[in-house]
């Protein structure tokens, strides 16, 4: 009842007419940004940041999720019509979506997705509703030593259940710790890697470390290709889809929206993992299993649930904890944190209006998004035949915008183009670059937890054990590191004993 | 030379970057730990990655990559990159006004391969059309640089 009391709350602050108009334009942009090719919803979102400065926290956080359920579901709009996946998770959707879009079929997928997105994006609303406040009540308890655990899990969960390899992922990870120690140590007022630059004192931001690293970076990458893409001409014969389309993708939402719920609480591309593994257990679970390739429903209204159901999931660490465990998360995070929001387990006691406001317009936000978009369907696709040589230009303009309108400091654009040089560079050598972002923004956290924890214990390091929670996690963490290395290390034993026998 | 040789020596570079640093910044006591103790590790491990990745032998499967094609695929990415520095060190003189139209018109003509007029006719409609979009409908605050003096 608490629960409902503090919903229907959360209701009264998201229903005001600016906060629905603010919802409405953060969901037709995001999408729009979304629908674009040559950038993604990561990067989508990190674009529109800026447009949200000069609103109160609240509407901010309102038109923010907007954006957020928007650039996700504008992904699979380019994955469906043009074969090109907006992100990884949409690559299964490329796969059967784009096939319907040749069989004249383009309509129904895009339906069948908007629809599946809704039902899973509702379904983890209603999850973060229910589990963020539980899990924030359990989070006030824990202490520096338990914070640390989490976070040194967090790392290496990500960095095994990411999309890179595990030794692929962890440079990129301390990169990352090493840019965020960038600054005035708050404990000790010391100067770390400053150098004499006044600039540098308060530390890198994360917004022009995240647009550029994303943003310009990701338009670098596609530069590369010939500008003068072209997008297909498709022709969407019916928007609705047939009744035995319909009925086919009943049970792949339901089971997309279990199983990206309980994916999305893991660290990693967890909305990557829930939309293969979906695809995976409808084959499996499919009649004739063959025909997936061909254009089956099934194969874009289960992954398609599932990957709106893990992103949506995916903000309960965020908003309860503190910790963005996902690319979304993290850059939701770079947003709140900017509008002076810190999430974690004192954010629903200290500002219940804002995560009750936040949940409300995530559910306003959902049905926006399935209102805006059908209709608007053939605008979305007008949009893609914009030339991405005239695209491009626009989008780093909006980088170096919405960069200099934080502090006005054209120092602040040399750090977005050198990370954007340092993300392509790293895509070039296909690194993940999100890794590097949630190292940013937790990093200093992690530190400060690691500090405090041996100030607590008098310089011992048996507060690390002392608390099982602590200890259990710590565990965890150092089973799935040799896990690493003996996978990594394997092959090349097998190699040197076979190499022996065949000299014996 | 293979991309993990690449990203080693790019580790490498970062982490002994780190590492002049980090040696002189106060080590504190194990119960007051200073400022030094978090960047050194981290910078430590860093150096260790580029190593290990700069000795790992080339994957399965890679081939030696071809010099020309790395290098037409790196020369729009590096045009770009060049322009929009020249863009942000003008950016403050000049003022948004006149500086966002000249980059995008050296934009449309060097890097997109638009006729002159074209480029100019788009660079001047996005200028200036971004300029009143930001400006006056964002209220961001833009440089009004040689403008002021008008």
């Amino acid at each position: 009842m608490d629960v409902l009391h503090s919903l229907y709350s959360g209701f009264q602050t998201a229903l005001t007419i600016q906060n629905v108009y603010l919802c409405f334009i953060g969901c037709l942009w995001g999408t729009m940004v979304g629908v674009l090719p040559g950038i993604g919803p990561v990067a989508g979102i990190t674009l529109l940041i800026p447009a949200t400065f000069g609103l109160n926290p609240t509407s901010a956080l309102i038109m923010l999720a907007g954006i957020y359920y928007g650039a996700m579901y504008g992904g699979s709009t380019t994955s469906i019509l043009m074969n090109v996946p907006g992100e990884s998770a949409s690559v299964v959707t490329c796969i059967e979506g784009y096939q319907m879009t040749l069989k004249g079929r383009g309509g129904a997928a895009l339906f069948i997705s908007a629809w599946g997105s809704w039902v899973g994006g509702t379904a983890s609303v209603i999850g973060v509703m229910l589990l963020t406040p539980v899990l924030a009540d359990l989070a006030v308890r824990l202490g520096p030593a338990e914070m640390f655990a989490i976070l040194l899990l967090c790392f290496i969960l990500l960095a095994s259940l990411g999309s890179g390899s595990f030794f692929d992922t962890i440079p990129v990870i301390l990169i990352g710790l090493l840019v965020c120690l960038v600054g005035i140590d708050s404990q000790s007022g010391v100067q770390r890697f400053t150098h004499g630059i006044t600039d540098l004192y308060d530390g890198i931001g994360f917004l022009p470390v995240g647009m550029g690293a994303l943003g310009i970076a990701e338009v670098l990458r596609s530069t590369e290709e010939s500008l003068l893409r072209t997008v297909n001409k498709v022709r969407l014969r019916d928007l609705l889809p047939t009744r035995d389309e319909l009925f086919a993708s009943l049970g792949p939402i339901l089971r997309g929206s279990g199983l990206g719920f309980i994916i999305g609480l893991l660290p990693g591309s967890a909305h990557i993992l829930s939309s293969f593994l979906s695809y995976t257990l409808e084959k499996k679970l499919a009649k004739n299993p063959e025909e997936f390739g061909t254009g089956r429903i099934e194969g874009v209204a289960g992954p398609e649930t599932a990957n709106n159901a893990a992103s949506g999931s995916a903000l309960i660490p965020l908003l309860a904890l503190g910790i963005p465990t996902g690319n979304a998360p993290a850059v939701m995070m770079i947003a709140l944190l900017i509008h002076g929001v810190r999430p974690g387990p004192l954010l629903i006691s200290e500002s219940p209006e804002i995560f009750w406001g936040l949940v409300a317009s995530m559910y306003i936000g959902n049905l926006v998004l399935i209102i805006l978009n059908l209709p608007l369907v053939g605008l979305f696709v007008k949009l893609l035949r914009i030339p991405f040589r005239i695209l491009f230009p626009i989008i780093i303009l909006v980088c170096l915008v919405g960069t200099f309108s934080i502090k006005g400091s054209t120092f602040e654009l040399g750090v977005l183009l050198f990370f954007g040089l340092l993300g392509y560079v790293l895509k070039k050598l296909k690194y993940d670059v999100p890794p590097l972002i949630l190292a940013l923004i937790v990093g200093r956290t992690m530190e400060l937890s690691f500090r405090q924890s041996l100030m607590r214990s008098g310089g011992s390091f048996s507060i690390f054990w002392e608390s099982p929670f602590a200890m259990t996690l710590i565990f965890i963490s150092l089973v799935m590191l040799f896990w690493n290395v003996y996978r990594a290390i394997r092959p090349q034993k097998a190699t040197w004993e076979k190499a022996l026998e065949e000299g014996a | 030379m293979g991309r993990q040789r690449v990203a080693g020596l790019i580790f490498l570079s970062i982490g002994i970057f780190g590492l002049t640093d980090a040696i002189r910044f106060p080590w504190g006591t194990w119960a007051e730990p200073g400022p030094g103790p978090f960047p050194l590790a981290v910078s430590i491990l860093l150096c260790l990655f580029g190593i290990v990745k700069i000795l790992q032998k080339r994957e399965k499967g890679e081939v030696a990559g071809d010099w020309r094609k790395t290098a037409r695929d790196f020369l729009t990415p590096l045009k770009i990159l060049g322009i929009t520095l020249a863009f942000i060190l003008v950016f403050n003189p000049l003022g948004y006004l006149l500086a966002t139209p000249l980059f995008l018109f050296v934009l449309f003509l060097w890097v997109c391969r638009y006729r002159l007029p074209v480029a100019m006719g788009l660079a001047i409609a996005i200028g200036v059309g971004s300029w009143y979009f930001f400006g006056k409908i964002l209220s961001v605050q833009l440089p009004p640089g040689l403008l002021n003096y008008l």
